[in-house]
């Protein structure tokens, strides 16, 4: 590898994973939000009952 | 029930305290989007080519912020890790933990950078140079940090445990910093503060490191929400059960 390679290579690593970081931390509260949904949906029929 | 409410009730204003936060962040990212742009122009256009490294030294101008906002980052978890003992308040936690996952993060950028850095001049991807083996147990110690919450059951009892880690952990970051000027090391000089630097280069580094900060700074937002609410739902889950 060239002296090019090694720096797009550190240049890849270090954008792929803060750009993993991110959708990962996106993808968290995506399951969060839906959770929070479910719960409000249950804490609403608890109080039907 | 009425616990359950006032819980709830809780719950949806730290929720739109929350979404308030999120507005703040799509600002806060677009600046970090606009400065990351600026950085990667100037370091690809604007800077000069350094005679002895050829562009991979072009490296330095992402390594070197990413290397500071990391030790900013293990500062951060420094200080709430004392407030969180001091007070007892879980928001403290949730910010330590935050920061520590993102200086975690940053601190194995800048190893496998300066990996890349070290195979082309030096010709091996790691040595165990002063500087680099502290820089590795800084890794250690704040992945322990993370890790050692899951080591106990009470949730409590673990955030302590990881706060002790956290301020004693910090020790390892005035090592790292001033490895090159004490201990025997391959590592290059600290050039920043030295006048090693012409002014496009300082200005490229200045940029940079406004970038990464920013990002650090709304990831860190992210975090916290996140595990802000997190906590909040396992609380008004853990009511409704019983």
């Amino acid at each position: 590898m060239d002296e090019f390679g090694y720096f797009l290579a550190a240049y890849i690593v270090v954008w792929g994973v803060i750009f993993a970081f991110v959708l990962w931390n996106f993808r968290l509260q995506k399951n969060l939000k839906s959770e929070m949904d479910t719960l409000k949906d249950q804490l609403k029929s608890r109080k039907l009952e | 029930m009425v616990t359950i409410k006032k819980s709830l009730m809780y719950g949806t204003v730290w929720i739109e305290s929350a979404c308030r936060n999120v507005f703040t962040d799509i600002r806060l990212l677009i600046l970090s989007f606009l400065l990351m742009i600026a950085a990667i122009t100037l370091i690809c256009v604007y800077v000069p080519t350094e005679e002895q490294m050829g562009v991979t030294q072009r490296i330095f101008y992402f390594h070197v912020p990413l290397a500071w906002v990391a030790f900013l980052a293990f500062f951060v978890v420094f200080v709430l890790s004392i407030l969180y003992i001091w007070k007892r308040d879980e928001k403290w936690d949730h910010w330590a933990v935050s920061s520590a996952e993102i200086g975690v993060m940053f601190t194995s950028l800048v190893l496998i950078t300066g990996s890349f850095w070290a195979k082309l001049v030096w010709d091996v991807w790691w040595t165990w140079d002063f500087r680099l083996t502290t820089t590795l147990v800084l890794w250690f110690i704040y992945a322990a940090y993370l890790l050692v919450r899951s080591f106990t059951d009470e949730e409590e009892r673990g955030a302590r445990f990881a706060a002790v880690v956290g301020i004693v952990g910090f020790i390892d970051v005035p090592v790292v910093a001033l490895a090159i000027r004490y201990g025997r090391t391959l590592h290059p000089d600290a050039v920043v503060f030295e006048g090693g630097l012409e002014p496009s280069m300082i200005l490229t580094l200045i940029i940079s490191l406004a970038a990464f900060t920013v990002l650090y700074v709304v990831l860190l937002r992210q975090r916290t929400t996140f595990k802000g609410l997190k906590s909040e739902m396992l609380k008004i889950r853990r009511m409704l059960e019983d």
